[in-house]
């Protein structure tokens, strides 16, 4: 026993004199980049801020490390630009050489290299890899596939939009949030491009994003397949009154009614209604929503005030009526609505 | 009877080295795939994001007077596209709500709470006159997971992030918390990001501007646990979509999860742990794929007691908390329908931190008694004490290598020293005095008396 146990002590002492090397060996690697980092981050983004106002010699890299610093500085420095200062910087990434690297490390075996390319490009977002990046929709990852995806919907061609809904279609399952990002970058490009994840054949989970993605934007083009999304599940039918009132569709009143006094339907998906009829500012609703500010359940009557509130004259005479002789739950929403 | 027991802990150790080794292990492999995701390129398209969830962040506060507006006014510039702030007075006998009021320009409003949760009376609420999205409930006292809820009820976010009044979010930790719900927002239902000690640390206007390691022993000994409790243990759960905790002090939670699952359960002072371990077990029961992610980057400085008095009120509170978390759950216990969480991190919990401390502690007795009456030889009893400190060390140096590669927060060589120091350090007192005052939580059960509460002394004067 004595002697397992001084040789196990012996084999944990050994393990534990590693381990201390071997943090000892991390903690000067992540120094010596702190100490790169300090030394050349100064230089890179000045030469970048230079060649941006000034458009004056591009910066020129002298060795890997300046190189991969210019690139760093880049990228963070692409997220703050617009316009034709952010051309710029994209046109010296390309002149550099930076985007055919990228384009070439989508081919990467390694998943992780081509998930940073993907990614970088999705930053860049740059017509000129166009033909690697619609590669990159084929790729057996869906991270890469959904960074390739949302630079495509950025600045592929119209055609290639289609591609791209199918993209996010296809991984709305496995990488929700990419996906996701997918579906905003259709919509912000294209509203017309979101039709077909709108329709009613497409996957409810990709739909529920497009609908919210619709009404977010404030798409008023789409107003019309929110409106039919309003008689589907209790779900989307919530989101899509959300968004409708966001848009402030005033075609959608009529449904939003039927919507709000339909007692068959989910209380969430009913005061969702109440709050959409609210933001489009409908004082014809004045006489349904006064009912349900008096009615049981909570969500209703908080959606009814807040909406009544948002109704001029009409919506606030309602609520003094409430506040005056309704019951005690109606006159605490009541009251909390005229106050603000 | 001795040698029995002697084999029983033998056991005990080997157990033990098999599950924190493979938590550890599993800890390393979640870094790494934290670290290679390129962070930075998703927090920014998060903080643009118009589908980013709405927060509510739930402050809770008793007799947080002298810290409170730091706190208040650190949230104010988080970075997160959509979210609102919550204090909750609960029943504070000191100025709290008093400096609030006037440092926000807060006067009383009209607010009708949903009544999704139970909790006590609210008196009073305040919101400024301004646009800040802030919100005063004082109400009267019901204790951390009363306030909760009450909170929770007043809330109108997607989320809702719990912190204590007396800790203080980097600018960035909200959306890195956030990332996962945006990831994965069909089965995210709670994350939780690093706590870390602000004792020591130079904080200005709400926000930590100096790191630093703290002064005092105790402080100190607390900083070396938090290290390897958060980056190798929590992050090993993570992985094997296990893990029980999500810090009181600064965790994110799926609102209709929680709703969904009773809120948080006032009768245990440990609500954090509770909640999340009954977050398992109603995701399972209703069959609802779901994930509890802890996030290595993100971070919320708390302080931490200086003391030993305060140190043992907090770690008797705290293991009060895990044995009733353990009791009003105890149906999830070796039961394969709730998978590792009831397999091994439960079971774990049982052995290691409740029944743990006793195992040890009457090793101790046991094996001195042993040697003195020749039933092992000294040599043995050392070398296994010396095992026992070297694989304590291996855990803490695991640890610290994995917040190197995360985060790297105390990069000097001093401090690498220090840490080391004191994780050898623990073994000889500190280690033994927590385990007492473990046992000592067991006559708390029973007899559930009250706990004072840190006196805080806010962080205008933690620089110290």
């Amino acid at each position: 026993m004595t002697a397992a146990l001084a040789g196990t002590d012996a084999a944990l002492a050994a393990l534990v004199g590693l381990l201390a090397l071997s943090l000892t060996a991390v903690r000067v690697v992540i120094r010596l980049r702190g100490r790169r980092r300090r030394r050349l981050w100064p230089p890179a983004s000045q030469a970048i801020a230079r060649y941006v106002t000034t458009g004056g010699d591009p910066p020129r890299p002298a060795h890997r490390a300046e190189r991969a610093m210019l690139l760093e500085v880049a990228l963070q420095t692409l997220f703050d630009l617009g316009g034709s200062e952010r051309d710029l910087l994209v046109e010296l990434l390309e002149q550099l050489g930076y985007l055919d690297d990228a384009a070439a490390a989508l081919t990467a075996r390694r998943r992780a290299v081509r998930r940073r390319a993907a990614e970088m490009l999705a930053v860049t977002a740059t017509p000129a890899v166009l033909p690697a990046l619609l590669a990159g929709l084929d790729d057996p990852d869906a991270l890469v596939r959904t960074s390739c995806a949302r630079t495509l919907a950025r600045v592929g061609a119209p055609d290639v939009l289609p591609r791209v809904a199918a993209a996010a279609e296809r991984d709305i399952a496995t990488a929700p949030g990419a996906a996701s990002a997918v579906v905003l970058a259709l919509g912000r490009r294209d509203p017309a491009a979101l039709t077909p994840l709108l329709g009613a054949d497409a996957p409810q989970p990709v739909k529920m994003v497009a609908v919210a993605v619709a009404g977010r934007l404030r798409l008023p083009d789409l107003a019309p397949a929110l409106r039919a999304c309003l008689h589907d599940g209790d779900q989307l039918a919530t989101i899509a009154a959300q968004g409708l009132g966001l848009i402030g569709d005033i075609e959608a009143v009529g449904e939003l009614r039927d919507l709000a006094r339909d007692a068959h339907r989910a209380v969430r998906a009913r005061a969702a209604a109440v709050t959409a009829l609210g933001s489009i500012g409908d004082p014809w609703s004045v006489p349904l929503l006064e009912p349900l500010l008096r009615g049981a359940d909570w969500p209703l009557r908080a959606a009814a005030a807040q909406a009544l509130g948002q109704l001029g004259e009409p919506g606030a005479a309602a609520l003094r009526r409430a506040v005056a002789s309704g019951p005690a739950e109606a006159r605490e929403h009541a009251e909390a609505a005229l106050q603000w | 009877v001795v040698i029995i027991y002697l084999w029983f802990v033998f056991a005990f150790s080997v157990c033990f080295v098999a599950v924190t080794s493979l938590v550890l292990v599993l800890a390393a492999v979640e870094v790494r795939r934290y670290t290679a995701r390129g962070q930075v390129a998703n927090l920014r398209v998060t903080l643009r994001s118009p589908l980013a969830p709405s927060i509510s962040v739930l402050v809770t506060a008793y007799n947080e007077g002298p810290g409170i507006i730091d706190s208040v006014r650190s949230l104010l510039a988080l970075d997160y596209p959509d979210y609102e702030i919550i204090v909750i007075n609960d029943g504070s006998t000191d100025d709290t709500s008093a400096r609030l009021i006037e440092a926000f320009g807060l006067r009383p409003v009209h607010w009708a709470a949903q009544p999704v949760l139970h909790h006590r009376p609210v008196r009073a609420v305040y919101a400024p006159r301004t646009r800040l999205n802030l919100l005063l409930i004082e109400k009267e006292n019901g204790g951390k997971s009363d306030a909760l809820n009450a909170g929770i009820s007043f809330s109108t976010g997607d989320l809702f992030c719990s912190m204590d009044g007396d800790s203080v979010l980097e600018q960035d930790a909200l959306a890195k918390t956030a990332l996962p719900f945006i990831e994965d927002p069909g089965r995210t239902i709670a994350t939780g990001g690093m706590v870390r000690i602000v004792n020591g640390c130079r904080v200005q206007h709400g926000r930590v501007t100096r790191v630093a390691l703290p002064h005092s022993h105790v402080a100190m000994f607390q900083v070396v646990e938090y290290v390897r409790a958060f980056f190798g243990t929590r992050t090993g759960w993570t992985a094997m979509n296990a893990l029980l905790i999500v810090s009181g002090a600064f965790g994110l939670f799926r609102r209709e999860a929680v709703i969904a699952a009773g809120g948080y359960r006032t009768e245990t002072l440990g609500e954090d742990l509770e909640l999340v371990v009954r977050l398992h077990r109603t995701c399972r029961k209703a069959g609802r794929p779901y994930r509890i992610v802890y996030v290595p980057d993100p971070v919320c400085w708390t302080e931490a007691p200086e003391s030993l008095r305060y140190l043992r009120k907090q770690r008797r509170r705290w293991q009060r908390g895990c044995i009733e978390a353990l009791l009003f759950n105890k149906g999830m216990l070796f039961n394969p329908r709730y998978r590792t969480a009831g397999l091994l991190a439960l079971p774990s919990m049982l052995v290691f931190e409740v029944l743990g401390p006793v195992i040890e502690l009457l090793g101790y007795v046991v094996s001195i008694y042993a040697v003195m009456v020749g039933l092992i030889s000294p040599l043995t009893y050392v070398l296994f004490l010396v095992l026992s400190v070297l694989y304590g060390l291996f855990l803490t140096l695991g640890a610290i290598m994995l917040e190197d590669v995360s985060a790297n927060r105390f990069p000097a060589w001093e401090d690498l020293r220090r840490m080391l120091l004191y994780a050898v350090g623990e073994n000889c007192g500190y280690r033994q005095l927590l385990h007492v005052w473990r046992i000592e939580a067991f006559g708390d059960v029973v007899r559930k008396p009250g706990f004072e509460v840190m006196a805080h002394k806010g962080f205008s004067a933690a620089d110290q």
